[in-house]
């Protein structure tokens, strides 16, 4: 059901703008109709007249010579002059009956034969001898293009060789000529609709549209859909508190939360993929597919479920964890580089109070405004690494940023690192985040929103804890491991440590001393050092240091947590499962894209 | 993160039971006409010529005669085609009502028998031995395959892969229609793309209009739900 939904989003994504294409192209024939698309407003059919008698016996036939295989003999009146057309051995020839030389088209008659097939109220204006069109697609030859003052901007074409009208094309042709680009995906005007672009569009579409059909069987047979007039009570607990909540029977869990205000995290939106809008119910409530994939088998034993999966008609008794998020507005008290790109900011909690546990998380709100590109404070020792950063101001809307802080409970004092994210990529602009961060001065005060999140460290006597981080993703890490340090009995820990080099690694002299003192096992590992620096330690990336470490160790004997770039995140959690580390013995912080 | 639920999530679900499963259609339905190419459902491979080369320069001579005889002709085209068993040269004329087939040896007008037209169409048949189960003159009712415009009309039809069917025109055993099973799927098809169900031809209904109206909205709610999902990552390092 994940890869239908996963397929559906994928698929949906690539093919979106061409559904609203096909739908307004759809729209557009389903108004307009074949008349008002084919260019032939103003089109009649010519007189029917023939050849008398006497024409007939006119015709000069000398030309049976010139021909092989002749299978069909022609005749009738263009524009009054007789026309002899000849199917033979190769192709078809057009005559001038009274003369059985080549059928010639001059301009006056062309004029003719065109205004023998126009109805509309204007006339021939504009005469022009062509070869080819783009509005006669696969027309080739002799022809003219004979246009007319109306309203639709008529044009007539005439082949000079045949002396036929080849088409009428008009403005509203020309509309319905690229409604046909756009439904056929054809722009070479050729309306072929077996082509290979749309082919491939067709088959993206299929799939599209099948796993659509396929998620809406699944979800009328969970009974999802069903509309209920009826009320139900929801009876929550919201921490400490007891709620009653009352709303349609139909409504899932996360729904009637949420109107009532009551904070649930949530993702995705009740799509049951993001797995953060978890609650607990009865230890019996049906499990459905989507918490089998997101949640682990200890909660759902232990009655843990989605919020965004149940009705409240069927589960009437919901635990929800208190979401003590609160605004608290901070005071940057200190802002330093620690690395090239890394800064420690320091902030103090203006209302007073402020709980928290290590691995959580702040969102900063982050106000509209022109911010500099660079930060005025870049220490000498980094400025080389800033040298292709110009000065600049850019202006920015409003934004949420998440930081972790960087120490465990603290409530007087928030610390945070923040890392600068520099233009890249074609991006004229730098992080929004990041960059006003790096330039707030002290004393400046910004409003966060928080504590978020539940990276904590897993119980259990006699474990060890393993860490691998990565650049920013210190933070949460060094916090854990300061709130551990700070129990009567730490338990044994390694952090495998990952930058590019030695000037970015944060937070190193600290952790030496603990190394040196026993307390962590650290291990810095330097992906791309500088060909100058002298380094005795690991090299590589830090999840394969940490693999050829584990390959010789006891791992089963370790619990880990880990945080960093996406990249190496995900680098880290497939290497772990390689490893066949249990899902339930990782616990990981994901800052997403 | 907070993240409304309901709103958006709702709609989509609802919208696709109505147009959505219209949606799934029009995409079987798009994909079929895609997937075959026009050339092969028109059934061009399964036809070919069958008139063969005029022999005598001597029947451009006849014109004056055919046209003294026959009044109100427009068209006159002269060819030599399989007919009573054997090939002859004829004139087919056109007049503003009719068209029909005027021998040239005696200048009177020729009735296609059904022997005719079974002959003929197993000359115009490309697909080799042509195993032809039925002849029949069509003149009051069409079948679905047909305009009735056409009528009246021979229908021919072979036992072959496809189950063939040429529709042949009564008075001068021209090729007209072609039709197989291909065909007449893309014709299902197109009736399902159109949702025109009784006459597969009005592609203006209010029925589809609303249809597609409504995917504007069923799109809409889609699109904020994807893109509110690729959102979704509820953290930014940057």
């Amino acid at each position: 059901m994940k890869f239908m939904q996963w397929l559906h989003r994928w698929t949906g994504l690539i093919i979106l703008l061409q559904i609203i294409l096909w739908t307004i192209s759809g729209l557009y024939f389903a108004l307009v109709d074949h008349h008002g698309m084919k260019g032939h407003q103003y089109h009649q059919h010519p007189p029917q007249v023939g050849l008398s008698a006497e024409q007939a016996a006119a015709l000069n036939s000398e030309w049976w010579g010139n021909f092989n295989d002749v299978t069909k003999i022609r005749t009738r009146l263009v524009a009054n002059i007789p026309q002899v057309e000849i199917h033979h051995s190769e192709g078809v020839s057009f005559l001038d009956g009274r003369t059985g030389q080549d059928w010639r088209t001059h301009q006056n008659l062309a004029i003719q034969i065109a205004n023998s097939t126009y109805s509309g109220p204007g006339e021939a204006v504009r005469v022009a001898a062509i070869t080819r069109t783009r509005e006669l697609n696969g027309w080739q030859g002799q022809g003219y293009r004979i246009e007319y003052n109306d309203d639709l901007n008529t044009r007539v074409y005439v082949d000079s060789h045949s002396g036929s009208v080849l088409d009428h094309r008009n403005t509203p042709w020309v509309v319905a000529d690229w409604m046909f680009r756009l439904h056929f995906i054809d722009y070479t005007g050729g309306r072929n609709f077996n082509n290979l672009v749309i082919i491939t569009a067709g088959i993206v579409t299929l799939w599209f549209a099948l796993s659509g059909l396929i998620l809406l069987v699944k979800l009328l047979g969970s009974g999802e859909m069903r509309i209920s007039l009826r009320n139900a009570t929801l009876q929550a607990r919201v921490g400490n508190q007891d709620v009653r909540l009352q709303d349609k029977a139909h409504k899932t869990i996360l729904q009637t939360l949420q109107k009532h205000d009551i904070p649930v995290e949530s993702g995705c939106g009740g799509g049951g993929t993001c797995g953060l809008c978890t609650v607990k119910l009865a230890a019996s409530t049906k499990i459905t597919s989507a918490e089998r994939d997101l949640l682990t088998d200890d909660q759902l034993e232990q009655g843990y479920r989605l919020a965004c999966q149940h009705q409240i008609g069927n589960a009437s008794k919901v635990e929800v964890k208190e979401l003590d998020v609160q605004r608290v507005s901070l005071e940057l008290t200190s802002s330093k580089f620690l690395t090239p790109m890394l800064k420690e900011l320091r902030f103090k909690v203006r209302d007073g109070h402020f709980d928290f546990s290590a691995g959580q998380y702040m969102q900063f709100l982050i106000p509209s405004g022109q911010t500099p590109v660079r930060p005025s404070d870049v220490p000498e020792a980094f400025s080389p690494e800033w040298v292709n950063i110009k000065e600049a101001v850019f202006t920015h809307h409003e934004v949420r940023r998440s930081y972790s802080m960087a120490t465990s409970s603290d409530t007087q004092e928030l610390v945070f690192t923040v890392r600068y994210q520099p233009p890249v990529n074609g991006h004229d602009r730098p992080g929004i985040g990041s960059t006003y961060l790096c330039n707030m001065k002290e004393g400046e005060i910004i409003v966060a929103e928080g504590p978020y999140g539940d990276f904590q460290r897993i119980p259990g006597e006699g474990r060890k804890l393993f860490f691998i981080g990565g650049g920013a993703g210190m933070a949460p890490l060094r916090a854990l491991i300061q709130e551990e340090l700070a129990e009567p009995e730490p338990r044994s820990m390694v952090f495998f440590y990952g930058a590019r080099n030695r000037q970015e690694l944060v937070y190193s002299e600290e952790f030496e001393r603990l190394n040196q003192r026993g307390e962590v096992n650290y291990v810095p590992v330097l992906s791309a050092k500088q060909p100058s620096c002298e380094w005795m330690g690991e090299e590589g990336f830090v999840h394969e240091a940490a693999f050829a470490f584990l390959a010789n160790s006891d791992m089963q004997a370790f619990d880990f947590y880990v945080c960093g770039p996406p990249k190496m995140l995900s680098a880290t959690l497939r290497m772990l499962e390689q490893l066949g580390v249990d899902r339930e013995r990782i616990r990981y912080d994901d800052f997403g894209i | 993160m907070q993240m409304q639920s309901s709103g958006y999530r709702t709609w989509h679900r609802w919208l696709s039971l109505f147009v959505g499963v219209q949606m799934v259609i029009w995409a079987i339905s798009g994909a079929y006409m895609v997937f075959f190419k026009l050339p092969f459902i028109h059934g061009v491979h399964l036809t070919q010529e069958a008139d063969l080369p005029i022999q005598n320069q001597d029947v451009i001579d006849r014109l004056p005669e055919v046209l003294e005889a026959y009044s109100g002709v427009y068209d006159a085209q002269v060819v030599r085609r399989f007919i009573d068993g054997d090939y002859q040269e004829v004139v087919q004329l056109h007049t503003p009502d009719r068209k029909f087939l005027v021998s040239l040896k005696d200048l009177s007008t020729i009735t296609l028998s059904d022997r005719d037209i079974e002959a003929l169409a197993a000359r115009y048949y490309k697909k080799g031995e042509a195993d032809i189960t039925r002849v029949e003159l069509l003149t009051e009712r069409a079948p679905t395959e047909l305009n009735p415009a056409h009528l009246p009309m021979w229908r021919v039809d072979f036992d072959d892969f496809g189950r063939t069917s040429l529709y042949l025109h009564r008075e001068t055993g021209e090729m007209t229609v072609r039709r197989h099973d291909f065909w007449r799927g893309f014709d299902m098809m197109w009736m399902l793309h159109i949702m025109d169900y009784k006459d597969r031809t009005d592609i203006t209904t209010w029925w589809l209009r609303g249809f597609i109206l409504a995917t504007f909205g069923f799109a809409f709610t889609g699109t904020i739900l994807v893109l509110q999902t690729l959102r979704s990552s509820r953290r930014k390092l940057v």
